[in-house]
């Protein structure tokens, strides 16, 4: 049992040492993105340092001789170290649809309203003031559903400082300032071209101000999302997945289209859409919907999630 | 073939030579040639039966003052007579890690190899030995393969003994004196090292992954991959504050004197309720790292329901989780207000629960502090002062501690994401339940999904549209306070009837007080 070198010191100083660079490497090449948000970087930045430091520590034990070894406390740090390694995709929505995920169902806890999450802006920017006092009635009923999905448009406003809690910002000026604050500019042609990294501002100014854009023509790419509960043959969404948190709590969000060869489309698959904004009804509640002009196949983003703060 | 050599151990006059002349007495010994070292000489003489034993004694002195003497003299005592088996009694006040360097002497090592560790103690004296001793029988026991010990006459006493010696060295077998066959099975029965295990169970797992994970088998389609995704989500975003956590409890620990904070809180209960709430509200940190500090802070002796109300408090109501209410329900102050107000409220009748039913024996599961041995790191703990030995014990300290917390929020984190990849559906209830129901299954959600207290509002928001916000707020309040994660890493350090109290508590406050105040004062 007895070698001269401490086997287990030398073991935790390869797991602390191995943590450390390989949080390192996730944050620095922005792949821990997959698992958390941005917001989570300079954390994941301290961690890797105190790793290091106690990496460090253990070196000097590594030369002191020690009779029981132990190994299995080293799981907590080799577990997540395999899991990390170990080759694995993100999540997609077909796995989640079909209820494995449980990011969708905590929107899909009733099973009816992963649409809800779809058409997240649905409850746009004139109901959202009230949206937290009106949907905390006892009894949600349809148009609540849509109010839950109205954070995303409402959390945005907040953060550029409108003052929404008092229900005083207009449309206008809430689509304002979204539009200032990430400079969402249309083409030259007056139509809107969605970027990738501007996925989450565009969707929520269109639902801000639904009727400003109702006839505008758009060219915005996802993947297909389909839900046989909700959506009509004829519909699918060009849809991103949201990570609030974590990739504990995805959530797909995209505009719906009506496509005659909704159902051709294999889901999942990504697509870049292009066709004319019309204000549509869904669930009884006015929202934006794409009657399709054009598809064509396209590229994952870099980023394939979209973090919404 | 090298020289095996077996080493007694423990503290003086817990008998291991009596020990010593039951096991070379043995029939079996008979053939065998025995070299026995003393380190020490008590008031028991070793006598051999079969004199197929020398005995060398070296003294305690002569140990501190030429160490290499010994070594030499041992070295040409083995090359000169034929010896299958040393046995060692070595000196009970003298840390382990010496006898360790002895027996690595580049010479001695090659001729020798230690197989066996064995432990020798008193049931009944052996906690106040611990108390009194130092680091040294710590140390000792920490580095045993197995422990003997006398007297454990009830069983109650054998069980406390047990659980005491496996707070030290975890997994380790303790026998009681007439034991003596399975002494000697355990003594020359081969175990893998620990380490070899976990190496080869690196390798299955990559031998598994490359056997399944040809291009034949689409991973990303099964909920594995779901699974792996969730749990890492879970994993990165806990570890940091875990990390956190750990620190502040270890600084607490280490840097604290340990009666500076009894000494100073108030003895005043309703005072202390509100010291508890205030410095709740200041630490930034969510619960994975509450729990480590709440451990902390009983164990410097601040009275259990303040530190109960520290407990609960510090996750609902600090301002990380205030500023990410803020922002997930839209800006809206009365949601933030009517989260934190309850937070203070229901924390607080918790602390008070606890002052009126106060928890009888012992809370802390480990009435030794485990911690600090169960690294096996002990050699010299207690003999350092100053600023550098207290950083050094600091980082062991928070090591310790973070393996100790981290394996049940590794546990955790792993059952609450297969949870949520079978799915939460069934859960779920359909629009138009009852206001006692669905408040019901939100405090059950948030138990299972054990979702970071900084960042559940947002998940919290999107529950909405099944739920009225009243019910949401049952999981805002209770969801930080208490879920299977912190369950776990409760029962690490705490007594399995203080923790089933502290859930049963919890979550009775927090289903009343939501109940009954959230309607209200949300307006609705």
């Amino acid at each position: 049992m007895l070698k001269r070198i401490n086997s287990q010191a030398c073991l935790e100083f390869i797991c602390f040492s191995f943590f450390a660079v390989l949080l390192f490497y996730l944050t620095a090449s922005r792949r821990y993105l997959s698992y958390v948000t941005p917001k989570m970087a300079p954390y994941l930045y301290f961690t890797s340092a105190v790793m290091l430091v106690w990496a460090v520590s253990k070196f000097p034990g590594i030369f002191r001789p020690q009779h029981r070894t132990r190994a299995a406390h080293c799981l907590i740090l080799v577990i997540p170290i395999l899991f990390l390694l170990l080759p694995h995709s993100s999540v997609i929505t077909s796995g989640m649809s079909s209820g494995y995920l449980g990011g969708s169902s905590l929107t899909n806890a009733s099973g009816n309203t992963s649409s809800a999450s779809v058409k997240a802006y649905e409850a746009a920017a004139p109901q959202s003031n009230s949206s937290v006092t009106s949907d905390s009635s006892v009894n949600a009923d349809t148009s609540n559903e849509d109010m839950s999905v109205s954070s995303a448009p409402a959390a945005m406003s907040s953060d550029n400082g409108a003052d929404t809690a008092g229900g005083s910002g207009t449309d206008g000026q809430q689509g304002d300032s979204i539009k200032k604050q990430y400079g969402l500019k249309l083409s030259e042609d007056g139509s809107i071209n969605v970027s990738d990294d501007l996925f989450y501002p565009w969707m929520s100014e269109i639902y801000s101000n639904l009727k400003q854009y109702d006839g505008t023509t758009i060219t915005i790419k996802g993947f297909v999302y389909k839900d046989s509960e909700t959506m009509k043959s004829n519909e699918f969404a060009p849809a991103r997945l949201l990570m609030w948190c974590c990739s504990a709590d995805l959530s797909p969000c995209g505009i719906i289209c009506e496509y005659d060869k909704a159902s051709e489309l294999e889901e999942d698959t990504w697509v870049e859409v292009t066709g004319v904004i019309h204000i549509g009804k869904y669930q009884g509640e006015d929202e934006p919907q794409i009657t399709v002009a054009h598809i064509s196949s396209a590229d994952k983003p870099k980023e394939e999630y979209v973090y919404p703060w | 073939m090298a020289i095996s050599v077996y080493v007694v151990t423990g503290f003086l006059d817990s008998g291991k030579t009596s020990l010593l002349n039951q096991l070379l007495n043995q029939p079996e010994m008979r053939e065998v040639q025995l070299l026995l070292i003393q380190f020490e000489s008590g008031d028991e003489e070793f006598s051999s039966q079969y004199d197929n034993c020398d005995v060398v004694t070296f003294s305690k002195t002569h140990l501190e003052q030429s160490p290499n003497q010994i070594v030499q003299q041992i070295i040409s005592y083995l090359n000169e007579y034929e010896v299958d088996e040393v046995w060692v009694e070595w000196n009970g006040v003298a840390f382990f890690s010496q006898f360790l360097s002895l027996f690595s002497n580049s010479d001695l090592h090659h001729i020798c190899k230690i197989k066996k560790v064995i432990h020798v103690a008193d049931a009944n004296t052996l906690d106040i030995m611990l108390k009194q001793t130092g680091g040294v029988l710590p140390e000792q026991i920490s580095n045993c393969d197995f422990a003997v010990v006398r007297n454990m006459d009830s069983s109650s006493k054998a069980k406390y003994v047990r659980r005491l010696m496996n707070s030290i060295n975890p997994g380790m077998e303790t026998y009681g004196e007439m034991q003596i066959s399975k002494m000697l099975r355990s003594i020359y029965s081969e175990y893998a090292n620990p380490i070899s295990i976990l190496c080869i169970g690196i390798a299955c797992f990559w031998a598994i992954y490359y056997i399944f994970g040809t291009p034949s088998f689409d991973f990303s389609h099964t909920p594995l991959n779901t699974l792996i995704n969730v749990f890492l989500g879970i994993i990165l975003q806990a570890v940091p504050f875990l990390l956190i956590g750990v620190l502040i409890s270890s600084a607490i620990q280490i840097f604290i004197p340990s009666d500076a904070i009894e000494r100073r809180f108030p003895k005043n209960l309703g005072l202390g309720l509100l010291v508890a709430v205030f410095w709740g509200f200041c630490l930034p940190v969510c619960d994975c790292a509450s729990v480590p500090i709440f451990r902390s802070l009983v164990k410097k002796g601040v009275p259990i329901p303040a530190a109960v109300t520290f407990l609960t408090a510090t996750p609902v109501i600090n301002p990380v989780v205030i500023l990410s209410t803020y922002y997930a329900f839209n800006g809206n102050l009365r949601v933030v207000a009517v989260r934190v107000g309850l937070g203070i409220v229901s924390s607080v009748l918790i602390g008070l629960l606890f002052s009126i039913f106060p928890s009888r024996g012992k809370i802390l599961s480990n009435s030794f502090d485990g911690i600090m041995c169960s690294c096996g790191c002990y050699d010299g703990v207690a003999s350092m002062p100053g600023v550098k030995g207290k950083l050094g014990l600091f980082v062991r300290h928070s090591q310790a501690e973070f393996f100790n917390v981290g394996k049940y929020l590794l546990t955790g984190a792993f059952i609450s994401a297969f949870f949520q990849t079978i799915g939460t559906r069934s859960l779920s209830v359909q629009n138009g339940a009852g206001f006692a129901l669905s408040l019901l299954v939100m405090i059950i959600m948030a138990f299972v999904l054990s979702l970071c207290s900084t960042s559940d509002a947002v998940v919290a928001r999107s529950f909405s549209s099944n739920f009225s916000t009243g019910a949401v707020m049952g999981f805002l309040v209770f969801g930080p306070m208490m879920d299977i994660k912190n369950l776990f890493m409760l029962s690490g350090g705490f007594s399995k009837g203080f923790v089933g109290k502290l859930l049963l508590f919890t979550f009775i406050v927090c289903y009343l007080v939501v109940f009954i105040l959230a309607r209200p004062l949300l307006g609705v």
